[in-house]
């Protein structure tokens, strides 16, 4: 019998905002424990939590990204367990009421367009860290209360590769709307499957197993192959797939029992009474739709259909929002296009690659590589003289035709300056000269390299070649 | 009766509470009191009724500002757990 895998994904995604989704206690990442707290975080007896405007932001644009409908009504509810990675002994989370539900995300798998359904996107606080050694755990406070939004999928992934390909466009939507850093090594984005087979062509679905700790998307697709083919291996041997949550051993390369579901803890969600409903103005939900920015599927779509990329390049483009944006910004100031992109892939990624920069860290603007590129089409320059331009632009912050005054290296085209250098070089080398006549026609490179030698390589190698031919040309006459 | 007096006991117990010989029996009446009115409470039919988590339908529009108005020290922090390690609270591990 052949099987068929039936995934769901639930992502979870740390929001960037400067406070915590119910205190005015700072976000923020690896500093010293237990310092980037207060009471409402801590749980301490008499609290008030009070919703962070700009985290329902967030949530609103991830929304507006995943074509979700939005509920203007924010409900709060409790998800209550006792575990001390949230002292209050429950998480305040949107269990009742997402703020989102019934959106999608397209993406491509082996050139097919596949529509990935969204079930909900909830808003809920993140858990203090816990660090589990030996025989005791180690809690830091600092994580408690971050925002977090969780967007969870229907069953509709059906490989480890689609849902890989998923979960990095889920990540380019949390960049391109700038409401996370997306990081899952560092457990800024989180990732927990649910993964059971069914015999194909089966409508109904098979007993399913939960894999959590999964700290990379290649790991998500390893996990997702390695756990589909124990389960197809206990079902094919007659036997019965267990419910459990497991987890993803990288180092043993296997899905792990972590624990079995029959001890699975009944939550007892009910509304929050500290929040009361809130209603959001459906002039703020649109003023956030209408404010946010380029999505990566637009902008790829852009950049084939107006600005004429392959759609390799499109893609490469997009595949970094950084580089997207100053492409955007450098496009409204030279027409060539397709240069532009030549030298931000080529040029400018192997710049920060060799210095371990990002873009915004290195004194490259728009404006000076529209300027660079410009002065190459117009010849001014050389592509070869644009290199060390490059170079001395990214290290000084100079705006290139300051860098070509200061440099002496202009090139030149001009016809009647270049037809006078030429003869004064060949007036030097008439055993050259003799040499084409006799149909040597290699000479021609030693006579530009004298050429290059005597204006210091300023001279217009396509116009210095055309000049030269015609009037060697002219004196074989 | 003795039963009731157990499970009081045991409650204030948990609660940290102290129990005088002469006030368990209003303790006991009041229990009796109040069992009778989850009784009356019991007998509502409340099926498909949606729980009610306010007492009163009432919306809001307030949102926080997101601005960082108020920490506690580490000190304070770290004086709520019984036993502390490398800035961290230190409590038995109950995941395997």
């Amino acid at each position: 019998m052949k099987y068929e895998q039936v995934i769901g994904l639930e992502v979870h995604c740390e929001l960037k905002t400067k406070s915590k989704m119910f205190s005015s206690s700072p976000v923020s990442f690896a500093k010293t424990p237990n310092t980037m707290v207060n009471e409402i975080d801590f749980s301490m007896p008499g609290i008030m939590p009070s919703v962070n405007k700009k985290a329902v932001e967030y949530a609103l644009r991830v929304c507006h990204a995943l074509h979700t409908e939005i509920d203007d009504l924010i409900c709060f509810d409790r998800k209550n367990y006792y575990y001390s990675d949230l002292p209050k002994g429950f998480q305040i989370t949107q269990q009742q009421r997402p703020i989102g539900k019934n959106g999608y995300l397209d993406i491509i798998v082996d050139n097919q367009k596949k529509r990935i359904e969204i079930e909900r996107l909830h808003m809920e606080e993140d858990t203090a860290k816990q660090t589990h050694f030996d025989d005791y755990t180690l809690i830091d406070y600092n994580r408690a209360g971050i925002p977090l939004i969780e967007i969870v999928t229907k069953p509709v992934l059906r490989n480890g590769k689609e849902a890989a390909i998923y979960l990095e466009k889920l990540r380019q939507i949390f960049l391109y709307t700038e409401v996370s850093d997306a990081k899952l090594e560092e457990g800024s984005m989180r990732c927990d499957i649910n993964l059971s087979l069914r015999p194909i062509g089966s409508k109904q679905l098979g007993v399913r197993t939960e894999i959590k700790n999964l700290n990379s998307i290649s790991n998500v697709q390893k996990a997702i192959e390695y756990e589909a083919s124990r389960q197809e291996k206990i079902l094919l041997s007659k036997k019965e797939v267990i419910q459990e949550t497991r987890r993803y051993d990288e180092g043993l390369r296997k899905t792990v029992l972590m624990r079995s579901k029959g001890n699975s803890v009944d939550y007892k969600y009910y509304s929050e009474p500290n929040i009361l409903p809130i209603r959001l103005s459906q002039k703020w939900i649109k003023s956030i739709k209408n404010h946010l920015n380029m999505m990566p599927d637009v902008r790829e779509d852009l950049y084939i259909h107006k600005y004429h990329l392959s759609s390799i390049d499109a893609k490469k483009i997009v595949s970094s929002k950084e580089l997207s944006d100053f492409f955007n910004e450098t496009v409204l100031l030279s027409q060539h296009y397709q240069i532009i992109c030549n030298w931000l892939l080529g040029d400018v990624l192997a710049y920060l690659n060799k210095h371990h920069l990002k873009l915004n860290q290195t004194l490259l603007t728009p404006s000076y590589l529209s300027t660079l590129i410009n002065l190459i089409e117009e010849e001014v320059i050389s592509s070869k003289q644009a290199k060390q331009v490059f170079e001395i632009m990214m290290k000084e912050g100079k705006d290139p035709r300051i860098i070509i005054e200061e440099k002496n290296m202009k090139q030149i085209s001009n016809k009647e300056e270049l037809t006078f250098i030429i003869n004064q070089i060949l007036d030097k080398n008439t055993e050259s000269l003799i040499d084409y006549f006799h149909g040597k026609d290699r000479v021609i490179g030693y006579l530009v390299g004298q050429i290059m030698k005597e204006t210091r390589g300023q001279a217009n190698p396509k116009s210095t070649n055309e000049l030269l031919i015609q009037l060697l040309e002219e004196r074989k006459g | 009766m003795n039963e009731i007096k157990e499970m009081l006991l045991e409650a204030a117990y948990d609660a940290m509470l102290d129990i005088t010989k002469e006030e368990m029996p209003e303790l006991i009446h009041e229990y009796h009191i109040f069992m009778d009115q989850v009784k009356a409470l019991e007998a509502i039919d409340t099926l498909d009724v949606a729980p009610l988590a306010f007492p009163y339908e009432i919306e809001t529009s307030y949102l926080r500002e997101d601005e960082v108005i108020h920490t506690i020290s580490q000190e304070e922090i770290l004086s709520q757990g019984q036993d502390v390690l490398n800035d961290q609270i230190k409590v038995p591990k109950v995941v395997v």
